[in-house]
């Protein structure tokens, strides 16, 4: 795995390029905020960023996972968390915590048009993964991502 | 739900009329979970159902009646086992508005096969004044080649009489 500085400084090369950035760039971009997010916590085992209708757009994954069907899901769950919380005139979903017998997920969003999916390890840090997945969902946001 | 209600659930391809339809016979604001489409659904419509749509109505004499909408696209269909749990029958709406709205109907009849063999099902076509891809008969007739005898209705998605007309097909058909 790349180290934070050189993950940091390809952030930097591809966020310069901005201005005519891709889809390829974004795609790029968006993979890099999940390796950096994994580097920095060891308790995230693999995260994914997807769009609120449902399509993946990044993806760290174990590959026997089928993330296309992680990110329709994570969609539905976020807009009926979203609905519900509206409905019941609480704001808005800050994130959605799935506990499970072997480790968490997180959903958050990532954005208007993003969201971020983070799975943790079982006997992690439910506090140190979730404050690191916010940052991620904090990080992407600024990135200001329209997606055609 | 209470005894002596009932569950129906409304699918179909994006684009149908589903969240439209059960808004249209809603005694309250429906329950939404719709989000911006983008890339090809775009060209569809602005927003899409990506959870479900909920919402219920209390019929002239008769049950209370509570209304799911499932999201169209295949990626979504793992809330389709999920949102046709208890229910009593499926409205299937068909968009006559696109290339080949027959073999969508196949689809979704195929897709809810197992629903369907313990329930019923009712058609709905919508758009049938914009497009005559395929005609009320036709669909009928590919009904019958499938060896299958369904309900099939020219609908207005938009119109309260025209969606009450398939719901109220839909328990009659459970009754006989």
């Amino acid at each position: 795995m790349a180290s934070v500085t050189e993950i940091n400084s390809k952030l930097r090369e591809l966020k310069s390029r901005r201005e005519k950035h891709s889809p390829q760039d974004t795609s790029a971009e968006l993979s890099i905020i999940l390796a950096k997010l994994m580097a920095d916590c060891d308790d995230i085992a693999g995260a994914m960023i997807s769009s609120t209708d449902g399509h993946a757009q990044a993806q760290m994954l174990a590959s026997e996972l089928d993330y296309n069907r992680f990110a329709a899901m994570s969609s539905a769950l976020l807009a009926l968390s979203d609905t519900l919380i509206n409905e019941t005139q609480q704001g808005d979903t800050k994130n959605i915590l799935l506990e499970s017998e072997s480790g968490n997920i997180f959903i958050l969003h990532a954005g208007n048009q993003l969201l971020l999916t983070v799975f943790s390890k079982p006997e992690s840090s439910l506090g140190m993964s979730l404050a690191y997945a916010r940052k991620a969902a904090e990080e992407i946001l600024r990135m200001d991502i329209e997606l055609p | 739900m209470q005894i002596g209600e009932e569950k129906i659930i409304f699918t179909g391809p994006v684009g149908a009329g589903k969240t439209t339809a059960i808004a249209a016979i809603s005694d309250k604001p429906p329950v939404s979970t719709d989000v911006d489409c983008r890339g090809e659904e775009k060209k569809l419509k602005n927003t899409t159902t990506v959870a479900m749509d909920y919402s219920y109505i209390d019929l002239d004499d008769g049950p209370r009646v509570h209304l799911y909408g499932t999201p169209g696209q295949e990626r979504f269909s793992f809330m389709w086992g999920i949102l046709t749990q208890g229910g009593i029958g499926l409205v299937i709406l068909i968009n006559n508005d696109h290339a080949d709205p027959i073999s969508q109907m196949d689809y979704y009849l195929d897709a809810f096969k197992e629903f369907i063999n313990k329930t019923s099902v009712v058609i709905g076509v919508t758009r049938i004044g914009v497009s005559d891809q395929a005609s009320i008969e036709q669909y009928q007739q590919r009904l019958y080649e499938r060896g299958q005898v369904f309900p099939v209705f020219e609908v207005d998605g938009r119109s309260a009489p025209d969606v009450k007309v398939l719901v109220q097909a839909l328990l009659s058909t459970l009754t006989n």
